[in-house]
């Protein structure tokens, strides 16, 4: 059968020869002597071209003027052989050792990396595999330059936000596009293993080609693909155990108890505490070791991939199953993904990618609030004379017992035992493509792809948790289907000449609706959310729909002239529906200039410089920042209540509908290329500046007319940055020492406003402290912290705040910029070092510059009306006569108001060893297996910095479009992990 | 190949384009208001933004600002009577926001009803006359609170930026609709809690006296008594209350006009005034409470048996409250009571006091009157004559007058009044000087105007403030 293809596919060449005259055969190897199959194999200057069989095997059909041949495979350096007369010629094919040969996913296409024009980063599969974690996207941290990862809390499952080279928008969401195998899709239905590379697109050049959707930068992940010849199969698994990073010192029962009488002393109340009941608290309780625990994490993956010349495989399936640190949390992610080549004939190939994931988390992840209303704060305001249970076994209620203490004041045990909230998540990312080369160079792509993502959480809070007990039940459907038809066209002219392009059309639309439902009063805990019908008060069902479509044409030209310069032209433009009819099409241009330095005369035989590249780039993208129906005036629906029933009413809702259109971004960006000692040594630098304009800006509006806002475009807002990144390799020998390193700077400027007015955010409600913490404001940095000045204590040990504008009282006005939370920079080291079969792999990332306003420490260090637990620092350091410049008022039962103020600024830089990694390499144990890689490793083991409270990597009301970053808000903590693991390929 | 490829790809062309056009599952206000249901269904808008204001932190601010009651933490300095400010201030907001969404969810049916399809006139000048009645109630209180007001009608909904108009064309504006509503309207409700002919009057009423038109506000008062529609409750215990207050209450023959809540929609309110779980499933806030030694409570006869029912004493870090417990609704986890915004109570003693002034003298008719509320409150029959009840004869009109405001503060105790009814009678100042020693800041008699107005409507100059803000 074999070779009867393969005369066939002689036959094939022969039908295309016009005058063949002479006939080469040979095998095609790499430095083992394997046999390379796929290798192509081209007459220099001529479009001639065959590939090697299944066993290495060629034949081809040259006329007599052809000189040489030239050998090629994907990853491998070519090889030109000479024919002089041969009739047999048997090449070799080595590794390449020049990385710049390496091919780069882009947009639509794959490009040299010699041949990029634009900004592009790229993560290998080694490096987003480093070390366990639950989504790829945590490992990308200091991964690339430009780049910034910022995790908000440490809850199992927990969504990261990645913002590529600073923030773009204020209303509209600031992440990336993120693309899988060609269709966009959601980075968490992967398996970290299942990952070839990520690509990140960071200028307008790369990212002009998805034209409304890549103002904030496309993440570009391809899945691993089988490689023709002999099946490989890998199978990885890793245990780990986590555990709280940090614990934070508070009061002891003698300290608490001290403290609190001291508070009475100094309210004119009688202590409360008396020396018996201190003596009846014992140790009392440590509710950071009650709640907190050490939790396993295991990853199981098993990946079968391999191929003959006319198909490839993978095919794999996961078990990633996390517990969280606080019981009752934990994500458990199950996929199985095929990926799959065919070729039906020489010009018609099929392709096919799917993954199915079923991913489910119990969430804990009440947080926020003030005093006890959410787990976290619960934990460190809990007093520590009161026991987690009462004898019985019931659940202590903290007001019961003191009747100055809150209702707000919640037991952790409540919310760990008495409430659960469970999402399941079904997704389905599939996406085939047909591809058919209709005369030779010119090829047309047709690709159909679907997203789908069903979901459903029940929410439930017991009798003992909430008054009757609470159940509710959420799904959600969202599905997008994709079609996109591409035709692309290269064409070598001669030496001097070379370009491609790509012209296409594509579709893609977005269908979400849900269904919700819940009620109040169960006879039974035992029923949870699975019998709704029978609440004593049934919430009313709800649905919602929205359906929203984006068509666009696109178009590329790549042109290289003469091997120096690369030009790139791209255009995209852009229909969607959610934009108001006369704004309804943009367009998105982008151009691009390279000049490969190296290969001119004086650089040529340079020993030093083994590649010198220039690139300038400048293009338009655009953000769709708003929701469908937003330009539409649509009734909202509130309930009345009349007699014993309820009522709809309709109205308008308070924002005024305006005709809205595209965010638009402007990106310049210059880029520096640098290869020393045959590659050795590579550095890139890139320079850019992007200006978005038409921002979507609420509009305020006098609230008395009944609409309160309207979103207009009107904002802009700059970034401009730096980037560098250095890999090197210092020793190449028995040992190996392989270094990378990146850096990068960004600043954020807000430049226009609605009206120049100032926008406030993060509106924090703590009843001792209600305010926006968060401005913008023109020419000021995006998201600076806004608050008062301190000036020391009055003579009662109140907190003084300075009345800037002189008026006597403290106003608005006399709020200053306290802080920012964006970055000078962000960094990240990664250290590879290999001596025979041992590996010590070291990986550093940090943040320098920024500040956290700490809203967590708020209760527990200025509030002492209800008797919560304190930092242990406010024991050592308040407010008495004899120490009036402590760092923490007078205790006293009612605290004149606290405002926000430069004591809840923060220093948020650190340094952070994020992975470190000890492995050892068995090779070829036995003839059936390959290779065994075990290895020992800890995340987040060191991490220096000032930061007071649990960890710096905190984000708490950070989101696709908060303004408010930099915001630590009693969220769940990031743990620390040790990893024990073990690689192993047949 | 090619033949089968390029007509599909146009196929596709022409269909995705014609997705981009939008098409929502929900209504859009383009084609509403033209029948009954839909004309319901506004008039229900209205109502949604009032309930949402009454349900909690509005009533609790304007109970902060009694002699009766001291706020804690957050809202203890409103109880210093020196205006509001940071917290209390932007809270304030809130209420000014839902009053004026109130006002424009009923513009727009004064203005789109007249103009709808399936609509008799008759139809329609109901349901204008229910618009412009709570129109009315808004700027009703909203004048009170805020004085001078950017007047917002349906006549200039287009206009964003209009200045403040005067106190006097405020109520020039109420009057009208109130005069519109209270010959539209029925004379008794599609349901419990909507809108009558005698809601409008008892309003109108109210309106007068506020204004100082005794005359008037006692006759609106007087056509209300005569018609013999109303009620009240009859009280043996303290207990009985309930039959007036509880949560279980659908409705009373006391009931004007109550701004309703029921199990499916809570009032929030008796949760920020209550304490304890034995009278609120969940316990509550007590974000107002008041002291023993305070002259109100002191005055207050422990026989009266409103005493008895509305308040209980607990003490706290060695402080003794008088805490409310009006209204309550253990089991539940707010209340499903109901607010009591005019009730017949009310009607009679306003007639009392108006007739009073009106005529100069107290009138057997306006004392009679004050005479029924006494007489229930120890448990008396109303209507019967009494050992607690006071005679006509032996006031002058300022003792009256100080009789009735007193026995309204009894009467309306924890129900949101007392401040605009001691502002009204220019008695505030005097009051709080009394009971807590303090002298109420001038700016304390009105709330500054929210800054998503001033920023916003640049037709009202950053100098027009309400004084002291």
């Amino acid at each position: 059968m074999k070779r009867l293809l393969f005369l066939f596919l002689m036959f094939c060449c022969f039908s295309y020869m016009s005058f063949a005259q002479t006939t080469i055969s040979g095998t095609v190897t790499d430095s083992k002597g394997n046999a390379l199959t796929g290798v192509n194999v081209r007459v220099k200057g001529s479009s001639t071209l065959v590939s090697t069989d299944e066993a290495g095997r060629y034949l081809i059909q040259v006329d007599q003027s052809a000189s040489s041949l030239v050998f090629s495979f994907v990853g491998l350096k070519p090889v030109e052989e000479v024919i002089a007369g041969r009739n047999v010629i048997n090449a070799v094919l080595n590794q390449s050792d020049d990385a710049l040969e390496e091919v780069v996913v882009i947009g639509y296409g794959t490009v040299k990396k010699s041949d990029l024009t634009g900004s592009v980063a790229s993560v290998k599969g080694a490096d987003i595999n480093a070390f366990p974690a639950a989504n790829p996207l945590l490992t990308l941290s200091g991964r690339a330059a430009g780049v910034q990862v910022k995790q908000s809390n440490g809850h199992p499952g927990e969504e990261v936000s990645v913002r590529i080279r600073g923030t773009n928008s204020i209303m509209g969401d600031n992440e990336p596009l993120y693309i899988i195998d060609g269709i966009p899709s959601s980075p968490y239905v992967l398996n970290n293993s299942d990952i070839e590379s990520i690509e990140i697109l960071k200028d307008a050049s790369a990212t002009a080609i998805y034209g409304s959707r890549g103002a904030n930068g496309v993440v570009i992940i391809t899945t691993k693909q089988g490689k023709s010849g002999k099946t490989i199969v890998n199978y990885d698994y890793n245990f780990a155990q986590q555990s709280l990073r940090k614990k934070l010192a508070l009061l002891n029962v003698r300290e608490y108890t001290s403290i609190y009488n001291l508070r009475n002393t100094n309210s004119g109340l009688q202590p409360y505490f008396t020396e018996d009941m201190i003596e009846g608290y014992g140790h009392g309780t440590d509710w950071q070791d009650f709640a907190y625990r050490t939790s396993p994490m295991q990853t199981h993956s098993l990946a079968i991939s391999g191929g003959d010349p006319k198909s490839l495989f993978s095919l794999s399936g996961s078990v990633f199953n996390q517990e969280g640190i606080i019981r009752n949390s934990g994500y458990d992610r199950y996929s199985f993904r095929a990926k799959f080549n065919h070729k039906l004939s020489k010009r018609v190939s099929v392709d096919l990618s799917s993954i199915l994931s079923r991913i489910s988390q119990a969430n804990q992840r009440s947080a926020g609030g003030r005093l006890g209303t959410s787990l976290i704060s619960s934990v460190l305001t809990a007093p520590p004379v009161i026991k987690p249970y009462q004898e019985d076994g019931s659940i202590s209620i903290f007001s019961q017992i003191y009747p100055f203490s809150s209702d707000a004041m919640v037991n952790p045990a409540s919310y760990i035992d008495e409430t659960s909230a469970m999402n399941v998540s079904n997704q389905v990312s599939v996406n085939a493509s047909l591809s058919y080369e209709m005369i030779d160079g010119l090829v047309l792509n047709i690709r159909g792809g679907v997203f789908n993502n069903d979901s459903r959480s029940d929410t439930y809070q017991t009798s003992a948790y909430t008054f009757e007990g609470f159940g509710a039940v959420a799904t959600i459907q969202n599905v997008s289907f994709l079609n996109e038809n591409t035709l692309t066209y290269s064409k070598v002219i001669n030496d001097n000449h070379s370009f491609s392009a790509l012209a296409g059309f594509t579709f893609q639309n977005f269908r979400y609706t849900n269904l919700t439902g819940n009620g109040r009063g169960f006879l039974s805990d035992v029923l949870e959310t699975h019998y709704l019908g029978s609440a004593r008060i049934p919430g009313v069902p709800q649905t919602t729909y929205t359906k929203s479509a984006i068509a666009s044409y696109l178009g590329r030209i790549n042109y290289n002239f003469n091997k120096r310069v690369l030009l790139t032209a791209s255009i995209r433009s852009d229909g969607a529906s959610k934009y108001s009819e006369r704004n309804r099409w943009s367009y998105f241009p982008s151009a691009a200039i390279a000049w490969k330095i190296k290969e001119e005369q004086f650089l040529k035989n340079s020993k030093l410089i083994s590649d010198l590249k220039l690139r300038a780039s400048w293009g338009f993208t655009g953000s769709q920042a708003i929701e469908a129906y937003s330009t539409l005036n649509l009734l909202q629906v509130q309930r009345v209540a009349f007699g014993n029933s309820v009522y709809n009413g309709l109205s308008p809702s308070t924002s005024l509908p305006y005709n809205l259109r595209w965010e638009t971004t402007e990106q310049k960006d210059i880029g520096l290329d640098v290869s020393l000692l045959q590659n050795r040594i590579k550095f890139n630098a890139d320079w850019y500046v992007k200006n978005t304009t038409d921002l979507l800006n609420i509009v305020q509006l006098p609230s008395s007319t009944g609409f309160k806002t309207s979103t207009q475009n009107i904002g802009e807002m700059q970034n401009k940055g730096l980037e560098f990144s250095l890999d090197a390799n210092v020793f190449d020998s028995k040992l190996q020492w392989d270094v990378s390193g990146n850096i990068s700077f960004n600043r954020t400027k807000v430049i226009k406003l609605a009206d120049g007015k100032d926008i406030l955010g993060g509106y924090v409600n703590l009843n001792i402290l209600i305010d926006n913490l968060v401005l913008l404001r023109e020419n000021l940095p995006f998201g600076v912290f806004y608050g008062y000045l301190e000036n020391g204590y009055d003579s009662d040990g109140s907190i003084i705040y300075k009345d800037l504008d002189g008026d006597g009282s403290l106003t608005s006005n006399d709020k200053v910029v306290l802080g920012n939370a964006n970055p000078d920079y962000i960094y990240g080291f990664d250290s590879r070092l290999a001596y025979k079969n041992f590996e010590l792999n070291m990986f550093f990332q940090g943040s320098q510059g920024n500040d956290i306003a700490n809203v967590s420490k708020m209760t527990g260090t200025v509030e002492f009306g209800y008797m919560v637990n304190l930092l242990k620092d406010v024991y050592d350091n308040h407010w008495t006569p004899d120490n009036p410049d402590a760092k923490y008022p007078k205790i006293r039962v009612s605290s004149p108001t606290i405002w926000f103020s430069d004591r809840f600024i923060e220093d948020g830089s650190y340094l952070r060893l994020r992975n470190v990694e000890f492995a050892y390499n068995l090779r070829n144990p036995t003839n059936w297996i390959g290779n065994i890689r075990l290895f020992f490793s800890g995340q987040n083991l060191l991490t220096f910095t000032k930061y007071s409270w649990f960890d710096p990597e905190v984000n708490s009301w950070g989101g696709p479009n908060s303004i408010a970053q930099g915001i630590d808000h009693s969220t769940y903590p990031i743990a620390k992990t040790y990893t024990l693991g073990a690689q192993v390929k047949f | 190949m090619k033949k089968i490829l390029f007509p599909s790809i146009i196929f596709i062309f022409s269909s995705c384009t014609a997705e981009l056009v939008e098409a929502p599952k929900r209504i859009s206000s383009a084609d509403f208001y033209n029948d009954v249901a839909q004309a319901e269904s506004a008039i229900n808008a209205i109502y949604f933004p009032l309930k949402t204001c009454f349900s909690a932190v509005y009533l609790i601010t304007l109970e902060a600002s009694t002699d009766y009651f001291i706020a804690r933490d957050a809202m203890a300095s409103i109880s210093e009577f020196q205006g509001l400010e940071g917290q209390n201030r932007f809270a304030t907001e809130a209420f000014w926001d839902n009053f004026y969404l109130s006002i424009r969810n009923a513009n727009l049916v004064i203005n789109n009803v007249p103009k709808g399809r399936k609509l008799t006139d008759e139809k329609k000048d109901f349901y204008v006359a229910e618009a412009r009645f709570l129109r009315a109630l808004c700027y009703f209180h909203l004048v009170r609170v805020w004085g001078r007001l950017p007047l917002r009608t349906d006549s200039n909904m287009d206009v964003l930026e209009i200045p403040r108009s005067s106190v006097e064309d405020v109520y020039q504006l109420i009057l009208s609709d109130l005069a519109f509503a209270e010959n539209y309207l029925d004379d008794t409700p599609v349901m419990e809690g909507r809108a009558s002919k005698w809601a409008a009057k008892a309003l109108l009423a109210e309106v007068y006296f506020y204004s100082k038109d005794y005359v008037n506000a006692s006759l609106k008062a007087k056509e209300i008594i005569d018609s013999e529609t109303f009620s009240l409750v009859e009280v043996n215990t303290a207990a009985d209350f309930d039959h007036l207050f509880s949560g279980e209450v659908l409705s009373s023959s006391e009931e004007i006009f109550y701004i309703h809540y029921n199990r499916d929609l809570q009032w929030v309110y008796p949760r920020y005034l209550l304490a304890g779980a034995s009278f609120l499933g969940s316990g509550g806030y007590y974000m107002v409470s008041g002291r023993p030694e305070l002259p109100f409570y002191l005055d207050w006869d422990d026989n009266d048996l409103r005493k008895q029912y509305c308040t209980f004493s607990l003490p706290i870090s060695g402080v003794v409250r008088i805490m409310s417990s009006k209204f309550r609704d253990p089991g539940e986890l707010a209340g499903r009571n109901d607010y009591p915004l005019h009730r017949y109570a009310d009607i009679l003693l306003l007639y009392a006091e108006a007739s009073c002034i009106a005529s100069n003298s107290p009138t057997p008719d306006g004392v009679e009157k004050f005479n029924m509320i006494k007489r229930r409150a120890y448990g008396f029959a109303s209507t019967e004559s009494s050992p607690v009840d006071v005679s006509y004869s032996d006031h002058t009109v300022e003792e009256f007058v100080d009789l009735v405001i007193r026995e309204r503060g009894f009467e309306n105790f924890s129900e949101g009044k007392r401040w605009f009814d001691l502002k009204r009678a220019n008695k505030l100042k005097e009051y709080i000087k009394t009971a807590r020693n303090i002298d109420v800041a001038d700016r304390h008699m009105l709330w500054p105007l929210p800054s998503s107005e001033m920023n916003f409507n640049k037709a009202i100059d950053p100098g027009d403030q309400n004084p002291g803000y």
